[in-house]
């Protein structure tokens, strides 16, 4: 039998004396021993298998208004008008619990009360959804691939509320904490997707992920640089901005990029995806579950998640390409994963509407252009 | 599961992780919201189970295709309305984020000057279009600009912030008050 016993901060304050010169040494259990048999109903011998020196020495920490001793099992059993106990105090810890507090960290609301809590909180985050169908929009993604995208994000929201729920070692707060489908990103985004579609936007946010787990461990050393007053201005200054459109920066600073890092563009091998982007391996897993997702024309049922499943496989053997309305967000992107040798130019510079052929360099011209190009390029070579 | 504090490191890295799974889905960008927190606050239901029945409700609508394609199909106004709110709450989260430590002489230069440096790239486009190419990546939004001033002033500010202070307990008060008094006008 698991029993929780709950101490108020009063009687812990009753357990000290303060007229004594070295409180710790002082300790008047009774109170503590009294509410222990009252609400539990243990026999005294209980009482003293239970650790209480971690509480009173946390208590000294901590002003607490509660303090939970949650977990000691009490194996009880009356065999011949004995009872034998066992204790273990799973764990204790300390925790202040604000009294304008309902639900606290650790309590559990009924059914109804926790279904209609987790309802107010998801009409909260739809809202913020809007801001994917804005950047599928500037994709150009058609209707059903927006769809698609909205649901993922739906997922991606459920599986990221869970995680910072938990405490997974050293990842996750164990608060209750949803995300939503932050602004931050949305300018850099939206010229991302009317750029070069939604691919780099997904490499992007991978990218961002990546260094967000990289400076994690440093975030209290570097917690004097970044104090309250800078990370309010920079949010303040999030927002006075966040209506300019920055699409021609976001290209310059591609164009840079790919000019001063000929070398890294080069090795297709680690940008796989060809398309310049820091992330050629999450781009074609994020285009490849998009569009199994969408090719296979959502999950709503139990076939659908079957076609979703052998269109995502397919993707990931790099066999035959997934059908898709616009080629340049093809699967193929992936297969070049798993074939060294297979380089997609589609995804090079956006949509083929959107790139013009002054855009790619010369020799990618010439290898993606017609024969007569071809034809140029010999003459060329002959020449030269 | 252990209890106390989480360290920053762990909710960071989640944040991280989420965000890196998002990107994997094709979503824009995840980040944990101010605006839930107000929630919880409003209905004093912290409780972490209620992350659960939020993952069943997301994955229930993420179910039903006719929702998603109620917000794809969002008429135009609409969604600015939702972004003036979100822009709304986010402007007041940034004020609020600046007035929850004591505005000193530093701290007033530093979001002062951030500010109006920020506010000179839409005001003088042409001057930061001037300046050398590979400054553009740093003038050529507002929000780049906050950060490229307000972080070197801060770090420049901290020089000789350097500070001494003792705590002598003694037996008249509660030791815990008193370090968590001693504490928060130490972190000030």
């Amino acid at each position: 039998m698991a029993a929780s016993l709950r101490i108020s901060c009063s009687d812990l304050r009753a357990l000290v004396d303060p007229s004594g010169a070295n409180s710790r040494a002082r300790w008047n259990l009774s109170p503590l021993r009294s509410s222990t048999e009252g609400q539990l109903g243990l026999p005294s011998t209980v009482f003293g298998l239970i650790d209480f020196s971690t509480i009173l020495m946390a208590t000294s920490y901590s002003p607490c208004r509660e303090v939970w001793a949650s977990g000691p099992y009490v194996l009880s059993g009356a065999l011949a008008g004995v009872t034998k106990v066992k204790t273990k105090a799973r764990e204790i810890g300390i925790r202040e619990r604000p009294v304008e507090l309902i639900y606290a960290l650790d309590e559990i609301p009924p059914w109804p009360h926790l279904l209609g809590l987790g309802f107010q909180h998801v009409a909260v985050i739809c809202p913020y959804l809007v801001m994917v169908a804005l950047v599928a929009e500037a994709a150009k993604l058609p209707h059903s691939a927006a769809q698609s995208a909205i649901t993922l994000a739906m997922i991606a929201v459920a599986f990221m509320t869970v995680l910072q729920s938990l405490r997974l070692g050293a990842v996750g707060s164990g608060y209750l904490c949803p995300p939503v489908v932050t602004a931050i990103y949305l300018p850099s985004s939206l010229a991302a997707a009317a750029s070069l579609g939604i691919s780099a936007v997904c490499g992007m946010v991978i990218f961002a992920g990546a260094c967000e787990i990289a400076v994690a461990s440093l975030v209290n050393r570097t917690r004097k640089l970044f104090p309250a007053v800078v990370s309010g201005v920079v949010i303040y200054g999030r927002r006075i901005g966040a209506r300019k459109d920055r699409r021609e920066r976001v290209v310059a600073a591609y164009r840079y990029a790919q000019r001063s890092n000929r070398r890294i563009f080069r090795d297709r091998r680690l940008h796989a995806c060809g398309d310049g982007g820091p992330c050629g391996l999450g781009h074609g897993l994020a285009e490849t579950l998009l569009l199994a997702d969408r090719d296979s024309g959502g999950i709503r049922r139990r076939g659908d998640l079957r076609r979703f499943s052998t269109q995502l496989l397919r993707g990931l053997q790099g066999g035959e390409p997934i059908r898709c309305a616009r080629p340049e967000l093809s699967i193929l992107c992936v297969r070049s994963l798993f074939r060294r040798g297979f380089r997609d130019r589609g995804t090079r510079l956006g949509s083929p509407s959107d790139r013009r052929a002054d855009d790619l360099p010369a020799d990618e011209r010439c290898r993606v252009a017609t024969p007569r190009c071809t034809q140029h390029r010999g003459r060329t070579g002959s020449v030269a | 599961m252990p209890r106390g504090d989480a360290p920053m490191y762990a909710t960071s890295r989640a944040d991280g992780l989420g965000c890196l799974v998002g990107g994997l889905l094709g979503v824009p960008g995840l980040s944990a919201a101010p605006t839930l927190v107000s929630v919880e606050m409003t209905t004093g239901a912290t409780s972490r189970v209620i992350a659960w029945s939020i993952a069943v409700w997301f994955i229930l609508l993420s179910c039903l295709p006719k929702f998603s394609g109620l917000i794809v199909n969002m008429p135009r106004p609409v969604m600015a309305a939702a972004l003036f709110f979100n822009g709304a709450l986010m402007l007041v989260a940034g004020i609020q984020i600046v007035a929850s430590r004591p505005i000193t002489l530093r701290a007033s230069i530093i979001i002062g000057l951030s500010l109006l440096a920020a506010l000179t790239v839409p005001i003088f486009p042409d001057f930061y279009r001037s300046l050398p190419a590979w400054t553009h990546q740093f003038t050529g939004s507002i929000i780049s600009m906050a950060v490229v001033v307000a972080v070197p002033l801060n770090a420049v500010f901290l020089l000789g912030m350097w500070h001494y202070s003792y705590l002598r307990l003694g037996t008249s008060s509660e030791p815990a008050t008193v370090v968590r008094r001693f504490l928060r006008e130490a972190c000030q």
